[in-house]
């Protein structure tokens, strides 16, 4: 695969990512299924959970690197945080 | 991780209600997403993943892919046979709601470690730093029964560490500098102090006490995680991360105020003085970064504004936390307790951004670059308060403003320097018409 492709794959799914967490994560097993289930009024909870929000930012790290790779490939080598960053998203 | 903790938190509720529950479109999506992003990661690494893995790299991948699965295993156990027959039939594992992503994190940066180029050293501390928040996740448990997940987790940590030590046998210890050195201590004295009782809680009168580690409560887990954190990349990369060790302090001065809040019948254990001195020491170790700070009043002067509008940032967060605002203060701020972990972000973010702005680093992109990942941390906090609450309120807008402003100011220091900034004369010049006194 392609260095540009990765990097594509990689700023879509974690935009996707971050789009999912706005949706239901859980829903109760009766009621309306379908379209109509967006108007249940039972148990149901979005993706912004403790666990949620600790993947939220890793997925805006995940994004915001893939991005400045894509526009500007020098730019995360001179934001490198430690040295010999085991990851840093400029080595893909 | 999220899909399983949701969908455990609603069988609890669905068991009230007599309501089953399932997993929703978002938590497919979102785990599609995450699959998909980890096989993009994989294919661009690919090269390096097909060259032969030695055994030992195999069998750590193994123990780190065990203890992460440990903690996707449902935490509630309905009739749970432990329990025995109690009038509730069921038990909740839960171990440190906050020290598990700390967990998650330092899991995936240690994988990479394992390959053959990476000094034994890192991966040893790696190993240690994981064993250590998995005692810790495991501590908040307290004298409840494991179930077989806690001992896979505890079993996958100190398997680590064993792989990590029987591989170091080129293992060279280096002498630290002195500040470095004091700055390790100070951690792991906070780190110690979380293992032992933080809060004591006493029934009114003369009723029984039960003591809390440092590890169950929100803020005190959290400055517990990042010294961790900070003593995984002081030791094993010789770098002293200054933003880690002032918000771990941040955290334990949170823990210290919410724990002593005059309404509350706990009480501080012994283990919280020593977290406090742990803390005071860190501040000390980072405060030794100010003496390289250019004393020149020009430069001091000029930025004044910036690093005024970063200290104004970071207090609004710091403050929520502490729990000693009026209701109506704290339940108005977009930084309340729910939302933890971009109140961290945003913490280390504006001490990272404050840092560089006390420094001389002359064009730095990170002075455009943090204010804006702080501007995009912010409105999602503020969208997410506004979905839960339904109103955005004055301390979310001054938030947005201060980072437009940090943005602003960033900017002109890159292209210009602030302190060749110049109001054209044109401006400030008054012709006068031919005529006019």
């Amino acid at each position: 695969m392609s260095r540009r492709l990765s990097l594509f794959v990689l700023l879509a799914s974690a935009l996707t990512f971050l789009a999912s967490l706005f949706l239901r994560w859980v829903q109760s097993g009766i009621g309306t299924t379908g379209v109509l289930s967006i108007l249940d009024e039972s148990i149901s909870y979005d993706g912004w959970g403790p666990y949620g929000q600790a993947a939220a930012l890793v997925a805006l790290a995940l994004a915001a690197g893939a991005g400045a790779s894509l526009m500007r490939p020098q730019l995360p080598r001179r934001l490198s945080l430690l040295p010999e960053s085991p990851c840093s998203i400029s080595r893909f | 991780m999220n899909a399983a903790h949701l969908h455990g938190f609603a069988v609890f509720g669905g068991a009230y209600e007599h309501v089953p529950v399932r997993l929703g479109p978002g938590a497919y999506l979102g785990m599609a997403c995450a699959a998909v992003a980890f096989l993009a990661a994989l294919g661009a690494r690919w090269d390096e993943l097909v060259r032969r893995p030695s055994v030992t790299a195999i069998l750590a991948f193994g123990l780190t892919g065990g203890l992460l699965a440990a903690y996707i295993l449902p935490w509630l156990t309905v009739h749970a046979p432990r329990v025995g027959r109690g009038p509730t039939g069921y038990q909740i594992v839960e171990v440190g709601n906050v020290v598990v992503p700390f967990i998650a994190l330092l899991a995936c940066f240690g994988l990479p470690l394992w390959g053959p180029r990476t000094p034994p050293g890192r991966r040893l501390v790696a190993a240690v730093g994981l064993a250590v928040l998995v005692g810790g996740a495991l501590n908040s448990l307290g004298g409840a029964p494991w179930p077989y997940e806690a001992w896979l987790q505890l079993g996958c940590s100190l398997g680590l560490v064993s792989v990590a030590l029987a591989t170091s046998r080129g293992l060279r210890i280096s002498r630290m500098p002195v500040a470095d050195l004091a700055a390790a201590a100070a951690a792991a004295l906070l780190v110690i102090s979380m293992f032992l009782p933080w809060e004591k809680v006493c029934g009114p009168g003369h009723g029984a006490c039960a003591t809390h580690s440092g590890w169950t409560e929100t803020n005190s887990a959290a400055a517990g995680g990042l010294a961790v954190i900070l003593l995984v990349l002081l030791l094993g990369f010789r770098h002293l991360f200054v933003e880690l060790a002032v918000a771990a302090a941040i955290y334990v001065m949170a823990a210290g105020f919410v724990t002593t809040q005059p309404h509350e019948q706990g009480h501080l254990g012994y283990g919280a003085p020593l977290g406090f001195a742990g803390a005071a020491l860190l501040l000390v170790a980072a405060a030794r970064r100010l003496a390289s700070v250019p004393t020149d009043r020009t430069r001091l002067l000029v930025r004044f504004a910036p690093t005024t509008a970063c200290l104004c940032f970071l207090a609004l967060p710091t403050v929520t936390m502490t729990g000693r605002l009026s209701f109506s203060l704290e339940f108005d701020s977009p930084w309340r307790v729910y939302w933890l972990w971009f109140e961290l972000a945003a913490i280390l973010l504006a001490l990272r951004l404050l840092g560089r702005w006390l420094a001389d680093p002359g064009a730095d992109d990170e002075l455009v670059l943090l204010p804006l990942a702080l501007l995009v941390l912010t409105v999602l906090d503020v969208i997410l308060a506004r979905r839960a609450f339904g109103s955005i309120t004055w301390e979310g807008w001054l938030s947005i403003g201060l980072c437009m402003l940090l943005a602003v100011l960033g900017w002109l220091e890159r292209t210009s320097g602030l302190e060749r900034l110049r109001i054209p004369e044109e401006i400030w010049r008054i012709d006068r018409l031919p005529g006019e006194s």
